[in-house]
């Protein structure tokens, strides 16, 4: 109500707004609204096509992205425009939303030129665009969660820009690209191999080396360190592509030696499997510019991987811990199955153990490097981890979680003194396509083998093939069923020509897992007695149910195939359902909240709701100061005992009559029309008494003393477009203003109503407000307002839903006017909502029940 | 046996999604091209039945790859995928004889009900081409044999029957029809 008046007094004290301001508002109003819904049906046809029903290409994100990113700054552009430079702060609103997005999907592609090394005291996770996933990750965790992480800094992708552009590498790349054949195995190896060799002989042009040089020196310097693991962070890499294990990761380097690694982890780019797994993802490798992770080796006791959620079982709410002695390359690498524990994810308790036998560990060689070693007997079959440092981990899964608000894939070492380190963590992909419960009779099958772990689901059939190193597979014919002893890097470069995998050893945590489920290769791991299984015997795998059946048979496989969720795990699908969750979810909902501000503005949504709030502000106040200081425009023709005047903005009337009148039929504006309607409807009302109430005072009289009474304008006013009106009627003691918009687009539409004042007590006046708020409540309006004060509003309605609420609201005008003085008390209060009610036609919830 | 499909498209996530529908959704096996350039050796190692092709790529485009096929009298149907604002190049791709075009975003449904639908015109198509060649073949005794080695064919597929039901109601050698179905 404050506000209100501050409007009314500030157009009294002679701050008028002239016609033609009032039209350029809104012209620029009607500019911002058709932006919003240009952007609100952007937003929601990405929503329809990221439900899984649809083909889209990038081509079609990314031309609705960049045309919601313009219409998003020509919307702020446009609301400072109406309202001025209190809603500049929008555009940094809006920089920082498009700024995450360029992080899923660079609309831009180009490398920001910047820092060549950055220690990861310094890094956060909106760096990810020059340093890459792991860094940036590994910058969070340190910087911003405290969590525990080693010393060690990114050297970024704008040193590999330079190294490469230094170097003339991309050339010849890129040649050796377009010309290898991704189906051959051969090919695969041999251009690698060239590739590799074309990096190592590269130079590391001076200012990189000597900025790497030094920030090494610091970390030995200030936490004696003197040996480095240097891992690879490409960009692209653990965000719509897992790249798990695809690229090189050197460890217990030492200081002299980080250079000449710094290029081999960049070589590591160019392995088969990388080669393979970017090509058939269809990634430009360009784009993948190679940042490093050079960071304080850590001595393993024991190392592994927390999964925060079950990857082939949503429904399983445990955490998900395997580990093994010494480094973490063999678990990850498949070479040893794990121990595997399920961690509750509220208590920590510990729900299952199983401790396999762990003959052998990785350890640092002292000279450098690393070495096998045998686990003596008493530890192979003792656990890796003690339930404090399950727990420990558990804590950090579940914080990594809800930091990041996804399920998380986070591998950790813990040192000789027991201390845990986490050296990554990264979006973990849940196997959303379930299998389907089509039962078939499996009595009449016979069993080859049984046992063992699902790491990816479904079934899959074919000759059997073993194979024990990438160089075996370059004989492995179409759709073979490939069994070997433990994972390999080089599995990567045949999933797509693979039905099925069964491996001896290996668990749902190693690299090759990952990429078996992204590539939706049914696999069965760490499964026993499967060398009686010969070259080119037909077999069926079910690595849903662990059971590897004699012969094709098809109506397994089929029935084994998901049902929903065809796409969710294709990079496509996830990459636009990322997107959404920055664009779409809706935070600001209450106008009155005190959270709606610009800066809470989380996503596009978001900007565009407040946007749309705050324009319809502007414009009402500018309206209402035009209208309400002086006698603009033409008066309306009408019986009732009130003036009216009309002001249009788009369009000169008709006026048919002498004396400057409009008539009715004349109105040309759709909500005025309707509204008008309902007011001549009810005409000039006289108010019906309640059969069961003795007549008070009549004609009704005001409690109180009328000059004391805050007088509004002495005209009612209308200001109209064709679809816009803005009805400020002065009746008696209290006034009604109607806005509304009354468009073919529901997404433009809306009602606002405000009521206040009267003649009667505070109390009378009360009543009558609830009773209004009650009866427009069931009409579908929300109430804003607070007191004596109604504030209601209806949006996103279709345009004959609008046409029938202003008809009501015209008739509810005249049906209430004046009846505060009537309310004396409750009672008689909710006799006149029910009559209101029932002459408009509204059924009564009560009634309904 | 299955029925082929090739795919091209410059941008391999549209490849990868149509891959996806036509493995678990179809019975059709897919081969998936992304460079169009290549195009044409691919047309020369392989017969397929349907070609699913993007309108607008680098190098060949649609419209270049349905040329190619029509001109050399190729068997298989051509389905053109556009994007919405191509429906005019999509339309001369009609009267260039696509068997139909389809607009990105698309549905699955509307993808496999085309593809269906272009495979049932392929075999008939393929179906009144070979009667056309038996017609056309002379002397009249080479048009028999080869009316036969179809007539089997057929009655195999149809009603999945064994060699000596099929002598026995067409009266053909039992030996030719074993043979006639071992070529199959």
């Amino acid at each position: 109500m404050k506000w209100l008046r501050n409007i009314i007094s500030r157009g009294k004290s002679g701050n008028d707004t002239d016609l033609s301001i009032v039209r350029e508002k809104f012209q620029i109003f009607r500019r911002l609204l058709y932006k919003h819904d240009n952007i609100i049906r952007m937003i929601s046809d990405m929503e329809e096509k990221a439900q899984g029903e649809y083909l889209f290409d990038l081509h079609y994100i990314k031309s609705n992205l960049r045309k919601i990113q313009a219409d998003t700054y020509d919307a702020i552009e446009l609301m400072v425009m109406m309202g001025g430079d209190k809603y500049k702060s929008l555009e940094q609103v809006a920089d920082n939303i498009f700024s995450d997005l360029e992080q899923i999907i660079p609309l831009t592609g180009t490398i920001r030129e910047g820092d060549l090394v950055i220690s990861y005291d310094k890094l956060g996770r909106e760096q990810i665009r020059s340093v890459g996933s792991k860094n940036a990750q590994l910058g969070e965790m340190k910087s911003k969660l405290n969590l525990p992480v080693p010393e060690g800094f990114a050297i970024s992708a704008w040193a590999y820009r330079l190294f490469v552009d230094s170097n003339n590498l991309q050339e010849k790349i890129t040649d050796c690209l377009d010309t290898l054949n991704i189906r051959s195995s051969d090919d695969l190896i041999s251009y690698g191999e060239r590739m590799r060799g074309m990096v190592m002989q590269c130079t590391v042009p001076d200012e990189i080396s000597s900025a790497i040089l030094e920030s090494c020196k610091k970390i030995q310097d200030n936490n004696a360190v003197n040996r480095f693991a240097m891992r690879s962070s490409a960009l692209g890499e653990d965000s719509i592509h897992s790249f798990a294990g695809q690229y090189a990761s050197i460890l217990n380097v030492t200081p002299d030696k980080v250079i000449d690694k710094y290029k081999e982890v960049i070589a590591g780019k160019f392995t088969p499997q990388a080669i393979y797994y970017f090509l058939s993802q269809a990634m430009s490798e360009q784009k993948l510019a190679m940042s490093v992770a050079c960071v304080e080796m850590i001595d393993a006791r024991a190392s592994g991987v927390v999964y925060t959620r079950n990857p082939i079982d949503p429904k399983d709410n445990g955490i998900m811990i395997s580990s093994i002695w010494g480094l973490g390359k063999y678990l990850v690498d498949g070479k040893l199955s794990p121990d595997t524990f399920r961690v509750s994810r509220k208590e920590g308790t510990i729900l299952s153990k199983a401790v396999s036998k762990k003959e052998i560990k990785l350890v640092l060689s002292e000279n450098g490097g690393t070495c096998e070693k045998t686990v003596p007997i008493e530890e192979q079959e003792s656990p890796s981890l003690n339930n404090d440092q399950l727990r420990e981990l558990a804590r950090y899964a579940v914080l990594l979680e809800e930091h990041y608000d996804s399920p998380q894939d986070i591998e950790f070492v813990v040192n000789k003194k027991g201390k845990i380190y986490l050296l990554q963590t990264r979006a973990l992909r849940i196997f959303k396509s379930s299998t389907t419960n089509n039962e078939i009779d499996i009595s009449k099958l016979e069993i080859l083998a049984e046992g063992g772990v699902t790491i990816s689901p479904g079934a899959g059939s074919g000759k059997i093939y073993h194979a024990t190193s990438i160089d075996d597979l370059s004989e492995m014919p179409d759709k073979a069923v490939l069994v070997t002893p433990n994972s390999f890097p080089g599995i990567v470069t045949v999933m797509s020509r693979v039905n099925a995998i069964i491996t001896e050893i290996g668990g749902l945590a190693n690299h090759m897992a990952t990429i078996a489920r992204e590539f939706r290769v049914p696999t069965l791991g760490n499964i026993e007695n499967i060398k009686h299984l010969n070259n080119d015997d037909e077999v069926t795998v079910d690595a849903s149910k662990r059971v590897v059946y004699k012969g094709v048979i098809h109506k397994l496989i089929e029935a084994r195939k998901g049902e929903v969720d065809l796409f969710s795990d294709l990079a496509i699908f996830e990459m636009l359902q990322n997107i959404m969750k920055t664009i779409s979810p809706l935070n600001l909902l209450h106008p009155q909240a005190l959270n709606f501000r610009p800066q809470n503005c989380q996503t596009i949504h978001d900007i565009c709701r407040y946007i749309h709030q705050k324009v319809i502000e502007e414009m009402f106040e500018k309206a209402i100061q035009f209208g309400g200081t002086k006698k603009h425009g033409f008066k309306l023709n009408t019986e009732m005992p009130m003036e009216v005047r009309l002001i249009y903005l788009d369009q000169e009337p008709s006026v048919r009559s002498k004396g400057g009148y409009i008539e009715k039929e004349d109105l040309s504006s759709s909500p005025m029309i309707h509204f008008w309607e309902g007011i001549a409807k009810e005409g000039w009302p006289s108010v019906p008494l309640p059969p069961k109430f003795k007549r008070v005072e009549g004609p009704f009289v005001a409690d109180g003393n009328i000059d004391d009474m805050p007088k509004f304008r002495e005209t009612s006013f209308a200001i109209l477009s064709r679809d816009y009106m803005i009805c400020n009627l002065h009746m008696g003691y209290h006034f009604t203003t109607v806005e509304a918009m009354c468009t073919d687009e529901p997404d433009s539409n809306y009602i606002r109503m405000q009521w206040g004042e009267g003649g009667a007590m505070l109390e009378k006046r009360v009543r009558r407000i609830n009773l209004i708020t009650d009866i427009t409540k069931s009409l579908g309006f929300e109430n804003y307002g607070r007191g004596d004060y109604m504030d209601v509003a209806l949006a996103y309605i279709s345009e004959s839903e609008i046409k029938i609420k202003l008809y009501l609201l015209g008739r509810l005008t005249m049906m209430s006017k004046q009846l505060d003085m009537a309310l004396s008390n409750d009672e008689i209060a909710l006799w006149y909502k029910e009559d209101i009610m029932k002459r408009l036609g509204i059924i009564i919830k009560s009634e309904k029940k | 046996m299955s029925k082929k499909i090739l795919a091209i498209d410059d941008e391999p996530h549209m490849l990868k999604l149509l891959e996806r529908i036509i493995t678990e959704k179809t019975s059709y096996t897919i081969m998936t091209l992304n460079n169009s350039l290549e195009i044409e050796n691919v047309l020369n190692q392989n017969q397929f039945d349907l070609i699913i092709s993007d309108l607008k790529m680098p190098g060949n485009d649609g419209l270049d790859i349905l040329k190619m096929v029509k001109e050399k009298d190729r068997p298989e149907e051509v389905i053109i995928i556009t994007a919405f604002g191509s429906i005019e190049s999509a339309t001369k791709a009609i009267t260039m004889g696509a068997f139909d075009y389809i607009t990105k975003p698309f549905k699955k449904e509307q993808i496999i009900h085309t593809i269906d639908r272009a495979m049932k015109c392929h075999c008939i198509k393929d179906k009144a081409r070979k009667w056309k060649e038996i017609l056309d073949t002379k002397p009249f005794s080479k048009a028999k044999d080869i009316f036969e080695v179809e007539y089997v064919k057929n009655m195999s597929e149809e009603i999945d029957c064994l060699p000596e039901m099929i002598a026995e109601e067409t009266g053909i050698d039992i030996e030719k029809i074993n043979t006639i179905l071992k070529n199959y």
